[in-house]
């Protein structure tokens, strides 16, 4: 199997001299092609920020980041954002949705600029909201803001979905059936997944479970069978 | 009202200087909206009070009585009448000047010094030298502006016309008189110092050369205060009738003092119009700024309450930062306005010679612009402080939800819209339409202001057109000390260089209708003519009628007559024939006020032969020289009035002058644009910085994302385009309207032709384009750098 990200002593450094932050410390890590991963970590242990970068949003201090045969430490800005609008899927602990669009014309949104689009409509059923189509995130809860929020993420069948803290807002039976929108996407159309979480819990339903501590990869270790979602308890 | 040291008053420093470059925009607005009402007040009370005290000190007179000749013994009489405190009679004429290094024959109005030296009416200011010592008859003095434009140096000797008769004249002073503060030749509208002069010599020598020796042609008085002066001016009419009289009449008329008048009333429709626009758009700006500042500071504001902040803490809070913002705009407008008044003085002094003419402002023209700034802030910033003071402190400390956009109203721009960004921009304004209305009503005022003063100088070159182009196309008029037959004509084609030249039959008149009477010219017109026509303000021609005048809608309205209508007019020159006159029509005319009737039948009302009063010329101009020495030389030619450099001249001077005030005009509504523009994207960048870095995060392409921000934008300015237009088009209206309608009550002295041209409307909506897209471009880095992990790691 292919890696789509392989990154090899990735450093990343916030001021200078006395102030200095080193939120990663020489990240070594591979993931390959159709891994749900869990990235599992303690506040402030750096895991945002690897995931920011990985998603080009952020640029490494040092080390290198290659997404298959793209080096995303060499990029540009305007390299980095074609590289956003054709293979990556975000999603957000503050779901991020523009208030002025429905549903739909958020899903919209993203598939009018990507190349090989789903419909929104069927990507606001697969993460079950086909009835919610035509409301403002006014009128949603959290959870199905959150749902909207993965349904726009994957509707342009990204390369991969990079999600952080997508439950970080939402009770348990709620966060229970987003996770369950991230698995089905993984499952149906092979997205190739990395969700960022406080929970343990979650880790269960991962192929791979990556723990960090400290800006570093402290552990990584591979569920022998993932759990399905549906019965994680919290 | 602000505690110097609490945490509260280090906040509103530094909301203060987070919101700096917003501040300083609204600041400049206000600062123009001061600075053109302490310059345009400042400058009406500076007018005002020299004027009056300029009057007061020489002695202006209250009252002219000019007839055609009196025995000086009549002064006795006139000074008997009640009411008056002060008489003096005097005698004036008319020259034609012969200036070294002027070829064209220069107009000069001659008028009698009494034998002590200063007359007792009029006072003269004596600038240079000293005026003519008694018993000199070849010493003379002159306007200041006068000498100074024809290069006239005390002791330089020129000769002068007068009535058929040459005289040389040594200048010996230069003086200023209340008289002619604005000094225009007869019939026009600006002054023209090279070629229109007067002249004070002694009253014995110029008496005699106008066959007045003891006797005056002009009465002027001074009233007693509280005397009625229309029972006074009955009197002198009736007095002095019987020596051609009959026409007194006081300062409202004088010609220099109207021209003065004018200018206040021009001055006070400018502070009606301009700084209500800029104190408005002012507190437009606050009311966004501050309305946002309130809604991002719901939790701050929330936690003030929670912790013991009172109501009247809060309002004080955010009132405080409103007047802090206006304070400095305040401040600039002070400065500005009595810079500007200082250098619109200057400008007047070009004009209008004062002896002195200070800017000064007064301390209650600051204090009453301060005031009425003051309140538009407070008006401006009321709504967002009250929503600041009643916002619940349970409410503003939960987080907001997402802004609601399925409201009605906005749901109807679903349809509209082919992509998503485009719904975004169409939404975001729908959201908020009282905002965005009065975001288009901003600009759409900036750009009305410039087109319409843009169009003033257009409307005044258009005049010049109409005047120069259409009715007034003689080169030089001739008149004659008095009328004479049709045979002059002959004498004057025969003149070196005349092309072409046509007659006309002008004589003064009494015209009377009902209660109503009006010193105003009886003037003749030729079917045909080409060098004179009358035109009315379209600039159609009007043929004379076969009977009857043809009255200007000015005199129509001063008498209360119209079409149908007899007007009688008691002529004042030869035997002085009554006349009963049936209007035939009324035209708005371009300049002054006149009764115009056919020459032939004019001749026959007269009961004459073909007489004339003189005539215009077509000429060559290179052989003008020869002619202004012919003409100088001719003893029946009285006056020659030259249009040959009056155009350019006249032409020049506006363009510089309208210039100057087009100019700042523009740059005022450039401010206009760019705070209105510059506070409007900022404030939608700041409520949309988190879609548009969600975009940015989404793979939206800098220029993608900046489309939703400076979209929204380009259809404000767009909408407020034919907005701007209309209003500019309505405000030119009323300005030309008020213009030319003198702020006395009195027959106006010009009508200012009304018309858009399409290029000022073209440059207007090119500028304030310009301005926008200036603005946005700079909005447009702020897009390109928006921090996208930090719009992920807050809510909303
Ligand atoms: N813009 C920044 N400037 C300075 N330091 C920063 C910045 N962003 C992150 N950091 C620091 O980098 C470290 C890693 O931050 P990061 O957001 O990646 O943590 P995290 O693992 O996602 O934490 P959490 O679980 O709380 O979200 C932290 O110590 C943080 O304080
Ligand atoms: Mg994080």
């Amino acid at each position: 199997m292919a890696a789509v990200y392989r990154v090899e002593g990735l450093t990343k450094t916030y001021g200078s001299g006395a102030g200095i932050v080193h939120a990663l410390r020489g990240v070594d890590l591979t993931i390959e092609e159709g891994t749900m991963a869990v990235l599992l970590g303690s506040s402030g242990s750096g895991k945002s920020t690897l995931l920011n970068i990985l998603g080009g949003l952020d640029t490494a201090t040092a080390g290198q980041v290659l997404f298959y045969d793209l080096d995303l430490t060499a990029c540009n800005e305007d390299q980095l954002t074609e590289y956003r609008r054709q293979s990556v899927g975000f999603v957000f602990q503050f779901y991020n949705l523009i208030a002025s669009l429905t549903a739909r014309e958020n899903v919209a949104l993203i598939t009018e600029i990507a190349e090989n689009p789903l419909d929104p409509a069927e990507a606001l059923r697969l993460v079950g909201l086909e009835a919610r189509l035509d409301h403002f995130p006014s009128q949603l809860s959290g959870g199905e803001q959150q749902r909207v929020a993965i349904a726009r993420a994957i509707a342009k069948q990204p390369r991969v979905l990079l999600c952080d803290e997508p439950t970080g807002a939402l009770d348990s039976a709620t966060g229970t059936r987003v996770l369950a929108a991230i698995e089905e996407v993984n499952k149906a159309l092979g997205t190739t997944s990395l969700v960022i979480t406080h929970n343990a819990v979650i880790a269960d339903m991962a192929d791979e479970v990556i723990l960090f501590g400290d800006g570093q990869i402290a552990g990584r270790r591979r569920n022998k069978a993932r759990k399905p979602v549906t019965e994680l308890r919290w | 009202m602000i505690a110097p040291h609490s945490m509260l008053t280090r906040k509103l420093f530094r909301d203060l200087w987070r919101l700096r470059a917003q501040s300083f925009a609204i600041a400049l607005v206000i600062a123009a909206g001061v600075g053109m009402a302490v310059m345009s007040f400042g400058m009406i009370r500076s007018l005002e009070a020299t004027r009056e005290a300029y009057y007061d000190r020489y002695r202006f007179a209250d009252i002219f009585a000019p007839l055609k000749r009196a025995p000086e013994s009549v002064m006795a009489e006139v000074r008997a009448i009640d009411g008056i405190s002060v008489a003096e009679s005097r005698v004036s004429a008319g020259a034609i000047l012969d200036i070294p290094g002027i070829v064209e024959p220069v107009a000069a109005r001659v008028l009698a010094l009494p034998p002590e030296g200063q007359p007792s009416l009029n006072r003269l200011v004596l600038r240079s030298g000293r005026l003519p010592e008694p018993g000199r008859p070849d010493e003379a003095v002159a306007s200041e502006a006068f000498a100074v434009a024809a290069r006239l140096a005390l002791g330089d000797t020129f000769t002068t016309l007068l009535y058929g008769k040459q005289v040389e004249l040594r200048l010996v002073g230069t003086v200023l008189s209340p008289e002619y503060v604005y000094a225009v030749p007869p019939g026009q509208l600006f002054p023209d110092n090279r070629r229109f002069g007067i002249l004070w010599m002694n009253r014995e020598p110029l008496a005699a050369m106008l066959d007045l020796t003891d006797a005056f042609d002009e009465a002027m008085v001074r009233l007693e205060p509280g005397t009625s002066e229309a029972e006074v001016i009955r009197r002198l009419d009736l007095l002095l009738e019987p020596y051609g009289g009959g026409g007194a009449y006081g300062r409202d008329e004088q010609i220099s003092n109207r021209f003065v008048t004018n200018e206040i009333s021009q001055l006070r429709t400018t502070v009606e119009i301009l700084p209500p626009i800029f104190l408005g758009v002012a507190a437009f700006l606050l009311n966004i700024v501050l309305a946002r500042l309130v809604d991002t500071e719901r939790e701050v504001i929330g936690l003030m309450k929670a912790f013991g902040y009172r109501r009247r803490d809060v309002m004080r809070h955010y009132a405080g930062l409103a007047l802090l913002l206006s304070t400095g705009g305040m401040v600039l407008g002070a400065v500005l306005g009595t810079w500007l008044g200082r250098e619109l003085s200057t400008l007047y002094q070009r004009f209008f010679t004062f002896p002195f003419l200070e800017f000064r402002a007064g301390v209650d023209v600051y204090l009453v612009s301060a005031g009425v700034t003051l309140a538009a802030v407070l008006a401006g910033s009321a709504l967002a402080v009250r929503r600041a003071a009643r916002l619940a402190p349970a409410e503003a400390m939960r987080p907001p939800l997402p802004p609601d956009f399925s409201g009605r109203l906005v749901a109807v721009a679903s349809r509209l819209g082919p992509d998503e960004p485009t719904r975004m921009i169409l939404r975001g304004l729908l959201r908020r339409p009282l905002r965005s209305c009065l975001t288009v009503a901003g600009l759409a005022l900036a750009l009305g202001l410039y087109i319409a003063s843009a169009s003033a100088t257009d409307n005044v070159e258009r005049m010049i057109d109409l005047i120069f182009g259409k009715s007034q196309r003689a080169d030089i008029i001739v008149s004659f000390a008095e009328a004479r037959d049709e045979g002059a004509l002959y004498s004057l084609s025969r003149l070196p260089g005349v092309i072409r030249v046509e007659p006309f039959r002008a004589t003064a008149a009494r015209l009377i209708a009902a209660q109503h009477e009006e010193r105003e010219g009886l003037s003749s017109a030729d079917a045909g003519a080409n060098l004179r026509r009358l035109i009315d303000i379209n600039g159609a021609l009007v043929e004379p009628p076969p009977a009857g005048a043809i009255l200007s809608r000015r005199l129509a309205e001063q008498l209360e007559v119209g079409p149908g209508d007899i007007v009688r007019a008691e002529v004042t020159e030869g035997d002085r024939p009554v006349l009963d006159i049936p209007v035939m029509g009324v035209i708005e005319s371009p300049i002054g006020s006149s009764a115009t009737i056919d020459r032939a039948v004019l001749n026959r009302l007269l009961i004459e032969g073909r007489s004339i009063s003189g005539a215009y010329l077509l000429v060559d101009d290179n052989q003008l020289p020869a002619l202004y020495a012919a003409l100088k030389g001719t003893p029946f030619v009285a006056n020659v009035t030259s249009f040959a450099a009056t155009v350019q001249s006249l032409r020049d001077t506006i363009a510089q002058n309208m210039g100057i005030v087009t100019m700042f005009n523009t740059g005022f509504a450039c401010l206009i644009v760019v705070g209105v523009v510059y506070n409007s994207a900022r404030i939608s960048l700041a409520e949309r910085a988190r879609d548009l870095a969600s975009l940015r995060v989404l793979g939206f392409r800098r220029a993608e994302t900046a489309f939703v921000l400076l979209g929204e934008l380009a259809i404000l300015v767009l909408a407020s385009l034919p907005l701007g237009i209309l209003f500019g088009i309505g405000l030119s209206r009323y300005i030309t309207q008020r213009y030319s309608t003198a702020g006395d009550g009195h027959a106006d002295l010009y009508t200012i032709p009304f018309g858009m041209n399409a290029s000022t409307m073209a440059d207007g909506v090119l500028i304030v384009g310009a301005a926008a897209a200036i603005t946005a471009l700079v909005i447009r880095t702020r897009v390109d750098r928006l921090d996208l992990i930090r719009a992920l790691k807050t809510r909303e």
